[in-house]
């Protein structure tokens, strides 16, 4: 313990030391199991002694829910065995944090989050740039605030300058960018102000909406046509003059010129330049001044994580009040008190025995979720995942059939395989669970395709035809393709179940190959328990 | 093999008289077993007495050229080596390449003053597909998914709205229900929809994996294992339809199948057709290679004569068995093309002026509404936006253009925020 404690004064003097940044916040960098004890302890007084909770999952149920959170896969039979054999949670959660498949995953969630409404082609969006640049934020663990920066105040070519791909893709349009930026790093549902004042909720006035667009109002658009061979890309470039005009509502044909002005009062010269508005607006929106920034990271991590929010809306929490107010503070602030850590709150909010209890049903509406996880339909790069470490197939394989799917982006995300699924399932991150529902086509895709037909089969160079091929007992066979694509044991009933299948079926290559699809198409393979 | 007692079936008729079959979900257990009934539904005739209004949109991707399709000037220095010929409606003139519908002009109401600002492909393709120019905020379901939503029927077997050899615009914040169903090939079965295996074998396998869900039925994820259980009964309920004959080209006679023409275009064609005899609201047929940059004519000569005789094929097809006068036909593209012929003999993105037409569902025939100068190059008559377009698609479809729809954003959004119907097609 004496050195425990010798350690926590070093670290506070370094905190002292080297983050004097945060200077409102608390200057203790609080640790994630602390905040997380803290977090679990307020709910059980929250709910009284009575309260009956779900007990903690199992090891292999956290196993498998922490590595889809983190890194958007089933986990391996060799990371099922290391925990097995050591399950010790909170070093699983900083080893998944720590590998590359964590800042893919993530990466690739916040692309999705930002451009997902967007129908731009490749020359407003290059994904392939932009996905590689969030990754890198990720694994540098780059403070949330610097990185919401950098992206509201990127300049240049969107196919050298990566976030700048946040606002090409956004056809560099104030009124879109603006309204996008307040929904989705704020939660700040304003852009109904647009052309009205809003009603219902908090009340913002149309002219609240045009001044914040006006931060973005003398940052143009540019097609770049000469670029030898790289298609024609866009860029961000200011403006020398020029100003941001809402339309005068009794005289349509006349712009009244905005000064950019932020939610919270605080503006900038209607003369600053296009770098100073977007710098200005870049402090703004990340000062712990700021009631919203943090409030809506913080709502929409633990919505990702435990598949209930503070607040039911990730982009809008400004229509209902949070369900635990003080309980929210809490991860808030310490958060702050972290210099906006991203793995900081995975870690605090992995580490909670909320994170950790069984699952429990969704809550009916209106109603208070427990302080339990509820179910969450998995993301379509987390489906293909599971389905790729399943199943075994070359992702590249171009003789599998891969149908394009309806109304995909000219901006193609992904190719082939991954595409074909991407599509097919894909779903605004953003979207409460209770709003996301499955697709005929969807249920297409796993019942009939050729991909998971083929590689269902007991013939060939399949899982199937190998564990055969092996000599395995149908017990064994049954018990690794419930690893495989559960990753979990069966329950005794269910190797029942698959015994009485075998031997009704009479053929036992046809029945193990039922059974493996049966799981495939099963709820609990799209599902995160 | 396993049955329900028949007290968990229903066999009903539904609001357009189509037989229908609603298995009941009478706990976990059964939901699929459900689907192993032997007896197979009657295809449906075709009750076509109440069946509803339906809309074919004839998708022209890429930007079809206005001088050689519908708005020839001839003698004009923009015109280029393509010539005007007579139609059925008299003194209307259109370019040569359409012999087959110049027959059937009389169905149609022309529209030669389309005028937009959208010249990019992906922003005039969403903007003629859903009113509405692309923001990046919200996305706005295409007019397929509203009218499958507008007129579909509650409990179709069918999905609403097919999509043929185009991926068209999908149905956003609509929901799953009125996305478009895409058919990559008409002269093949629909992606993923036959099942690999033999139907006895499909179902014995839905049985199995009731019976193995129903082992999960007493956790947190009840409810998400319900609506999984309703949405495989319903994906297995279209895999095992019978009515899924509509989209299997095969069972029309070949002298039908010969008079739409031998072309995937002319194919998709007779394939919307039986999808709206079969009660589909909403089929989009697509056309591709419109964006004619270089070498117009050969290209446009390859082009147009399957598109000229399944277009043909289809109005005539359609008068004959008496469905025109309750199915929209819609034949356009995104823009149209530059007067100027440029170096490499093509024309470039032209969104201030073009043309398309309309047929069916009430809409005037042999009509011609709006005009461009003598060189084709700006609008001078009766200028048509795209919101009143879609104001008009709307009237036609008898659907309240001002409707408001929850939106994921936030906020309703309209089925057309702008723009008035054109009155003069009625």
């Amino acid at each position: 313990m004496r050195l425990g404690r010798f350690r926590l004064a070093l670290y506070i003097l370094l905190c002292v030391a080297l983050i004097p940044l945060h200077a409102a916040g608390p200057l203790l960098r609080p640790a994630p199991e602390d905040t997380a004890r803290r977090v679990d302890a307020a709910f059980a007084r929250a709910l009284g002694d009575k309260a009956a909770l779900p007990p903690l999952a199992d090891d292999e149920t956290f196993l498998r829910r922490a590595t889809l959170d983190l890194t958007g896969k089933l986990p391996t039979a060799e990371q099922a065995r290391a925990f097995a054999s050591a399950p010790d949670r909170a070093r699983l959660v900083n080893q998944l944090l720590a590998s590359e498949l964590y800042a893919v995953n993530w990466g690739r969630y916040w692309r999705d989050v930002l451009t997902y409404h967007t129908p731009a082609s490749n020359n407003y969006l290059r994904w392939e740039l932009f996905d590689a640049w969030w990754t890198r934020q990720l694994r540098d663990n780059r403070p949330w605030d610097q990185v919401v920066s950098t992206l509201v105040t990127a300049d240049g070519i969107n196919d050298e300058v990566a976030p700048v791909n946040y606002l090409t893709a956004l056809y560099g349009n104030p009124v879109e960018i603006a309204a996008t930026t307040s929904r989705v790093f704020l939660g700040v549902q304003i852009q109904c102000a647009e052309c009205h004042d809003a009603k219902g909720g908090p009340t913002w006035k149309r002219e609240q909406f045009h001044e914040l667009a006006a931060f973005f109002g003398r940052a143009r658009l540019v097609q770049h046509k000469d670029v030898e061979g790289r298609g024609t890309p866009y860029a961000i470039e200011g403006r020398e003059d020029g100003q941001y005009g809402m339309t005068d509502k009794k005289d349509p044909s006349r712009l009244i010129p905005m000064q950019p002005r932020f939610l919270t009062g605080e503006s900038v010269s209607i003369d600053a330049t296009d770098s100073e508005r977007r710098a200005a607006l870049a402090r703004f929106l990340t000062s712990p001044k700021n009631p919203w920034f943090a409030r809506a990271y913080v709502n929409r991590i633990w919505s990702a994580l435990v598949g209930w929010g503070f607040y039911p809306s990730a982009i809008d929490l400004g229509t209902a009040s949070p369900s635990h107010p003080e309980i929210l503070d809490m991860l808030v602030n310490d958060w702050v008190a972290s210099g906006y850590d991203v793995r900081w709150l995975f870690r605090t909010v992995a580490a909670t025995q909320v994170y950790q209890r069984q699952l429990q049903p969704p809550p009916a509406p209106s109603k208070i979720a427990g302080p339990a996880v509820c179910p969450q339909r998995l993301r379509p790069e987390q489906i293909f995942e599971a389905l790729l470490s399943t199943l075994e197939f070359d992702e590249n394989d171009k003789s599998i059939p891969a149908p394009a799917p309806s109304a995909a982006p000219a901006a193609r995300r992904h190719v082939g395989l991954r595409h074909m699924f991407y599509h097919n399932f894909k779903v605004n991150p953003s979207t409460p669970q209770a709003e996301v529902h499955g697709t005929i086509p969807q249920a297409l895709v796993m019942m009939n395709s050729a991909l998971v037909h083929v590689y269902t089969s007991a013939r060939g160079k399949t899982v199937l035809g190998r564990l055969l091929a092996e000599g395995r007992s149908d017990e064994q066979i049954v018990e690794e393709l419930y690893r495989r694509a559960l990753a979990r044991k069966p329950t005794p009933s269910e190797r029942l179940i698959c015994r009485r299948y075998v031997s009704r079926v009479g053929d036992r290559h046809e029945a193990l190959e039922d059974i493996f699809w049966a799981l495939v198409n099963s709820t609990e393979f799209v599902t995160k328990r | 093999m396993r049955h329900l007692p028949p007290s968990a079936l229903s066999i009903g008729v539904n609001s357009h008289g189509a037989v229908t079959r609603r298995v009941f979900l009478g706990g976990l257990v059964g939901g699929l077993a459900g689907l192993s009934l032997g007896r197979p539904l009657p295809a449906l005739a075709g009750d076509l007495k109440k069946r509803g209004l339906s809309c074919i949109l004839l998708w022209m991707a890429g930007g079809p050229s206005q001088f050689e399709t519908f708005d020839p000037k001839p003698g004009a220095d923009t015109q280029g080596p393509t010539k005007a010929i007579p139609t059925s409606v008299p003194g209307l003139h259109i370019a040569e390449h359409w012999p087959h519908l110049a027959r059937r002009m009389n169905e149609v109401a022309l529209i030669r003053s389309m005028t937009s600002s959208e010249g990019n492909h992906g922003r005039a393709t969403y903007l003629l597909h859903t009113s509405y120019a692309p923001t990046g905020g919200v996305t706005h379901p295409g007019i397929g998914s509203h009218v499958a939503q507008e007129l579909g029927p509650p409990d179709s077997d069918l999905p609403l709205f097919v999509s043929i050899a185009g991926p068209s615009v999908g149905s956003s914040f609509l929901g799953v229900k009125y996305a478009p169903f895409v058919i990559t090939n008409p002269e093949q079965p629909p992606d993923n929809l036959p099942s690999p295996v033999a139907s006895g074998r499909a179902r014995r396998r839905l049985g199995l994996l009731t019976e193995l869900e129903a082992e999960q039925a007493n956790g947190g994820a009840a409810p998400l294992l319900r609506e999984h259980q309703e949405l495989y009964a319903q994906t297995a309920r279209l895999v095992l339809s019978p009515r899924t004959a509509a989209f299997r080209l095969d069972q029309e006679p070949r002298s039908v199948r010969d008079f739409y023409g031998a072309s995937s275009f002319g194919q998709g064609c007779l394939m919307a057709r039986r999808l709206v005899e079969a009660g589909v609201p909403f089929v989009e047929v697509q056309s591709s290679g419109w964006d004619t940059h270089a070498n117009e004519l050969p290209g446009l000569q390859k082009l147009i004569p399957p598109v000229d005789r399944g277009t043909a094929a289809l109005l005539t097809d359609l008068k004959t068995r008496g469905l025109l006068e309750r199915t929209l036909v819609i034949w356009m593209g995104e823009f149209g093309r530059t007067p100027r012929v440029n170096l490499t003999a093509g024309r470039d993105h032209y969104p201030a002026a073009f043309n398309l037409f309309l047929a069916g569902a009430g809409v005037k025939g042999g009509l011609v509404l709006g005009a461009t100068d003598a060189r084709g190059v700006e609008v001078i008559d009766r200028p048509v936006t795209v919101p009143d377009l879609f104001c008009t698609f709307c009237r036609a479809l008898r659907i309240d253009p001002r409707k408001e729809k929850d939106s994921d954003v936030g906020r309703p959004v309209k089925i057309v925020e702008k723009g008035r119907a054109v009155r003069e097609l009625f």
